[in-house]
């Protein structure tokens, strides 16, 4: 559970790609998993913090996180070479099936974190890095790729917090891009662009991670459309594993009975359509 | 050395391996940290609270972390005691590791009603008794020293093994407490359960909790618990399982020294699933260094001249 850092580096304003060694645990991770990290030997702060794993990387595991508290901010002042304490992979990532397309990846500021490694899941890339027949420098060109629909759309405040468009694009997938005040791709919320997409061309699977608001606006739209969707959600953790029951949200199941279900064993992905949006949102 | 060390425990007839144990809540039935420690390594665990039926618990969010502690109100959220014998208990014979039961009702009539669900069950070695959540309604026994000594009364009466009464320590005078639950027949005492406390969001001017008010854990009040368990400890003569707080050996060991023949682990867990392991670990090496050749050695040697 002690991994050494191989890289953290600030790549937008107060965002951090961290890049830490835990091959072996992380060699089974699935996509919308994450891990959970100790960010201070102190007791301040005491819990550990989420973060979605972001990539793999040969031997090497990725996470992206943007700055907002104690928690990150130490993480980010950690240098190369430095030992973390990490507990995972955890919980239930997406669910993805084989054959129906397009994919529609939909990200919202941070909520990209997670979805470049669904992405290179989906592309089959991360059977390659599992096997470790990726060269790290030139990582995706020397790969034989799936070739599959994916079509991802980014959206964030402004062009310098679009992240990831690079690896996405190298991975085969289309990208479209929404900022709030238009500095790059379209002016407006990736809400918008997605709900084009799916006028032009009904999705098979949706993926979304994102702000609430957003993912709450996005699985409105694939209802109305009756295409699945899948988020990645949200809450504040204890134990991270599933015993202390603190980061639950209500969730209807098949049987129609709502109940509580925990982020972060059951989840942090949901069926889009089992959250019951409105108490999740009234809630935070 | 070491093996020279004697670290088992026996509480009130429940032997354990050494005298640190998971506490309520914080571990589970086990089976999610299985794959992370060696559970066989722990003294007991002590399973999260059971009640009669099945408890949905408090509206999210449910969990804030304060400086050096964390704020819950789970409401008491669990599977209900049937669920508890057909599912958890039965894979829990294998654990290689006592297994407590701790239950919660409402009022007496319930707490009875699941200590009888409970008669006859196997791999149960002790039941404790939680009179102190602070995140439910119901009768606060532990703030009233009567309703305590009657409950255990009527809980003791069903119940053949050992019980330990968990107390809170938002009281006037913990030992009138204690002392009501040794007179109600409980076999042990464990505290302390969670502080009642809470925690605004300054921009909203709304709690933190969805349930406004929690109980604070972690390192925050082990000072508190410290206090607690040397007073209860000297005040009855049974024995005393402390918490609140523990994160490391050293934590372990002022419990002991205060007057703990058992130590039990909660937020420590979320923070280090390893952290039990580590304590029996350290209160091995405690115990060689300083000429001990037994953990009971250690209990209530506290010197407060
Ligand atoms: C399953 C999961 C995956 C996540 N993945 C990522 C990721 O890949 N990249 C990333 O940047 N962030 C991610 N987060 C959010 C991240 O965990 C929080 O930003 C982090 O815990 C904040 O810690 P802090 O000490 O810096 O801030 P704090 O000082 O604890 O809090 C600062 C602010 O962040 C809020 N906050 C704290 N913890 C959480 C939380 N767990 N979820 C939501 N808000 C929180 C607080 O309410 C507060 O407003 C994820 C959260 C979850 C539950
Ligand atoms: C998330 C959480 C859930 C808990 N649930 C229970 C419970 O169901 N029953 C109980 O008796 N105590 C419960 N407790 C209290 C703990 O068992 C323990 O008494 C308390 O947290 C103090 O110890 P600590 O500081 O080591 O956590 C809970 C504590 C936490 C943090
Ligand atoms: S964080 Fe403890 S159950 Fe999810």
């Amino acid at each position: 559970m002690k991994q050494k850092i191989l890289s953290n580096e600030e790549i937008a304003p107060g965002i951090f790609r961290m890049v830490v060694n835990m091959w072996k645990e992380a060699q089974k991770a699935c996509p919308g998993q994450f891990v959970h990290i100790r960010c201070s030997s102190s007791n301040d702060p005491l819990l550990r913090r989420p973060l979605s794993i972001h990539e793999l990387i040969p031997e090497t595991v990725g996470v992206l996180y943007r700055v907002v508290g104690k928690g990150t901010d130490l993480l980010s002042k950690k240098k190369r070479g430095d030992v973390l304490d990490i507990i995972g992979p955890l919980g239930c990532g997406f669910r993805t099936k084989p054959a129906v397309e397009p994919v529609v990846i939909v990200a919202g500021g941070m909520g990209v974190a997670p979805l470049l490694f669904l992405a290179q899941s989906l592309m089959n890339v991360d059977r390659h890095m599992r096997a470790k027949q990726a060269l790290p420098q030139n990582r995706l060109a020397s790969l034989p790729l799936q070739r599959r629909d994916v079509r991802v759309l980014i959206g964030a405040k402004t062009r310098e917090f679009i992240l990831c468009e690079e690896e996405f694009t190298k991975l085969g997938c289309s990208v479209d891009i929404a900022t709030d005040d238009g500095s790059y791709g379209q002016e407006g919320y990736v809400s918008s662009l997605f709900e084009e997409s799916i006028r032009k061309k009904k999705a098979g699977q949706v993926f979304a991670c994102g702000p609430n608001a957003m993912l709450r606006e996005i699985a409105a739209m694939s209802a109305r459309r009756a295409v699945e969707c899948h988020v990645s959600l949200e809450s504040r953790m204890g134990c991270g594993v599933g015993v202390c029951l603190g980061c639950v949200i209500k969730t209807k199941g098949k049987d129609g009975i709502s109940g509580y279900r925990r982020v972060c064993r059951d989840g942090p992905v949901f069926d889009a359509q089992t959250v019951l949006w409105d108490e999740f949102i009234s809630r935070l | 050395m070491r093996e020279s060390v004697d670290l088992t425990t026996n509480l009130a007839g429940i032997r354990m391996r050494n005298p640190v144990m998971a506490a309520s809540g914080t571990f589970g039935y086990g089976e999610e940290y299985a794959s992370l420690i060696d559970v066989k390594k722990i003294g007991a665990i002590v399973l999260k609270s059971v009640t009669l039926k099945p408890r949905d618990g408090n509206v999210p969010p449910r969990l804030v972390e304060t400086p050096a502690g964390l704020l819950n109100a789970i409401g008491i959220h669990n599977i209900g005691v049937e669920a508890l014998k057909a599912e958890k208990l039965p894979g829990l014979r294998d654990a290689g590791t006592p297994v407590i039961v701790n239950i919660w009702g409402e009022n007496v009539n319930e707490f009875v009603k699941v200590i009888e669900a409970l008669e006859d069950v196997e791999g149960i070695a002790g039941i404790e008794v939680n009179l102190s959540c602070p995140n439910v309604g119901g009768t606060l026994f532990a703030q009233d020293a009567a309703a305590a000594e009657g409950l255990l009364e009527n809980v003791r009466k069903k119940c053949a093994l050992p019980l330990i009464a968990k107390l809170s320590p938002q009281v006037t005078d913990i030992t009138l407490i204690a002392k009501a639950c040794e007179d109600g027949g409980a076999d042990a005492i464990s505290l302390i359960n969670s502080f009642p406390a809470m925690a605004i969001d300054v921009e909203t001017k709304r709690p933190l909790l969805g349930n406004v008010t929690g109980g604070l854990s972690g390192p925050a009040i082990k000072p508190i618990a410290v206090k607690m368990v040397w007073e209860v400890s000297k005040a009855v003569k049974i024995p005393v399982v402390g918490m609140g707080g523990i994160m490391s050996a050293s934590d372990a060991i002022e419990f002991m020294l205060a007057g703990a023949k058992a130590v039990a682990v909660g937020t420590a867990n979320f923070v280090n699933p390893r952290t039990a392991e580590e304590i029996v670990n350290g209160i091995g090496n405690y115990l060689a260094k300083n000429g001990f050749s037994s953990v009971s050695q250690i209990v209530g040697v506290l010197d407060a001249r």
